[in-house]
């Protein structure tokens, strides 16, 4: 349980040679794309298969079990066994998992990391047989935002929306930067990959204040210290606005929830309009806004010249399907 | 509180209060802490606080206090911890504690949903957006097919997960009776 966090950074290449470019992989979706923003399972699936792979999905997979571990809700045997029959399901079909959630990356690092640390991993794996899976811990497991950098060529080539130097602010997230920063593309401390991908594709990269900080989001902290969550969701939106930023882009659906729920929670005038690094790639490559993006999902509408025509059929819209 | 100190065997307390023996105190992870920052000061929540109280052994006066549910897990302060100390997994294990205890009643009410959804469905968050599914073309269900809710509830059961809450559940109701 309790262990030594190495300090030491992989070099990007040694990272970047792991990542899928093409062939078979499995998605895992995670809770929040399948609960408030289904934008973020379809513009994976859609933009994956743009860029050329084939990509799976079933209807077995469960939870990552994060949050209820993370809460003390779970021993970790249980975690382990979930993220076990996860991973099996995802064997299924690929050898390399890509989830779109900072959260169930994080779930999957913590339990492939410490199986065989922590014990336990010969019952694990009886439970698992007993219920008829086989079990399959040498899966790789992948950001969806890593893969897309790794393919940036493809999506430059493919580019049918030009950025025109929008200015566009990015948050990696905790989960992915933090908790495992030896596995992080680049530099954990000062990742840059989503920043690359963002001018490589006509876009101006905005710098703001405390960048790396939390978004205020954990797993139930917005609902258990709403204030001191808000508070710092705010600061962030604030150093994000004085920077002039256009668009905040994230990797996380979590991120993204807090960042677009915050102006109907408090302030306002802090909200811009927020997109998750598959919807941004999506709406890039040209899929619609609304039939393919599932844009008016979002509570801050994202009105950046990219979206215009969305914007104008969005009022309506919104009314009939915001339910 | 003489209670929990029965909880936390030996070996246990010696496992964390070891994990923190490197701690010098500098106070790097309280300055880069987002709730140290806004967290009301009445209230003040400090992870170099939480260390040394664990360093002065008062594990069950933090199991208590709502202080070990106020970190926000993103783990800022071990990356940037001299030693890295993983305060995280500490206050993750003192959750653990704390929770079945009884004494976490505020958080076992925000987190008793959505824990029972799991067992249930299979997902912490209900499904939702039905509606804007269908209209982007994704299947307009999200849940498990039934054989593989049933293999799943069989996991929960196997590796203790449903029996912890039940318990949990149980705890807490004889709390409000009291």
């Amino acid at each position: 349980m309790i262990k030594f966090r190495g300090r030491y950074i992989i070099q990007a290449e040694d990272k970047l040679a792991k990542i899928p470019e093409k062939g078979s992989i499995f998605l895992y979706r995670g809770c929040i794309s399948k609960s408030k923003y289904p934008g973020i399972e379809v513009s994976t699936q859609k933009t994956l298969r743009l860029l050329g792979f084939k990509v799976y999905t079933s209807q077995d997979e469960a939870c990552c079990g994060g949050l209820a571990y993370f809460s003390g809700f779970m021993p970790f045997k249980s975690f382990t066994t979930l993220i076990g029959w996860n991973l099996s399901i995802a064997k299924k079909y690929a050898e390399n998992l890509v989830t779109p959630c900072n959260g169930c990356y994080a779930s999957f690092y913590h339990v492939l990391k410490d199986i065989d640390k922590k014990g336990g991993k010969v019952e694990v794996e009886k439970v698992l047989h007993k219920v008829g899976v086989k079990p399959a811990w040498d899966i790789k497991v992948f950001h969806v935002a890593e893969v897309f950098y790794k393919v940036k060529e493809k999506i430059i080539k493919l580019q049918k929306v030009k950025l025109n130097g929008l200015k566009v602010a990015c948050h990696y997230g905790c989960h992915y930067l933090k908790t495992f920063p030896e596995e992080v593309l680049g530099s954990a401390e000062n990742p840059t990959f989503m920043d690359e991908l963002v001018e490589l594709l006509g876009g101006k990269v905005v710098n703001y204040e405390e960048k790396h900080i939390c978004c205020g989001g954990d797993f139930f902290q917005p609902e258990y210290t709403p204030e001191v969550s808000l508070k710092i969701t705010e600061a962030k939106l604030r150093n994000i606005r004085e920077a002039e930023a256009d668009l905040l882009l994230v990797p996380c659906p979590m991120c993204l929830s807090v960042f677009d729920e915050a102006p109907k929670k408090g302030d306002k005038n802090l909200g811009l309009p927020v997109l998750h690094i598959s919807e941004f790639i999506g709406l890039i490559l040209g899929l619609d806004p609304l039939k393919d993006l599932g844009l008016q999902a979002h509570l801050t509408p994202v009105n950046i010249p990219q979206t215009e025509d969305y914007l104008k059929k969005f009022k309506s819209l919104r009314r009939t399907l915001h339910q | 509180m003489a209670e929990l100190r029965e909880v936390l065997t030996k070996e246990e307390k010696t496992v964390l209060v070891k994990a923190v023996t490197p701690c010098l105190q500098c106070g790097i992870c309280t300055s880069s802490c987002p709730p140290a920052r806004f967290t009301d000061p009445k209230l003040y929540f400090s992870p170099r606080l939480l260390a040394s109280e664990i360093l002065k052994d008062n594990l069950d006066y933090l199991a208590k206090s709502e202080t070990i549910w106020r970190c926000f897990l993103c783990f800022e302060c071990v990356n940037l911890c001299p030693h890295s100390v993983p305060l995280p997994d500490i206050i993750l294990r003192l959750r653990e504690y704390a929770l079945t205890k009884g004494l976490s009643k505020k958080i076992y009410d925000v987190l008793q949903g959505p824990i029972e959804n799991l067992i249930k469905t299979g997902a912490i968050f209900p499904f939702g957006r039905i509606n804007l599914r269908k209209f982007i073309g994704l299947p307009s269900t999200t849940e498990l097919p039934e054989e593989s809710l049933k293999k799943l509830k069989r996991i929960f059961e196997e590796t203790g997960f449903k029996s912890f809450v039940d318990k949990l559940k149980l705890t807490y109701k004889n709390l409000d009776k009291v």
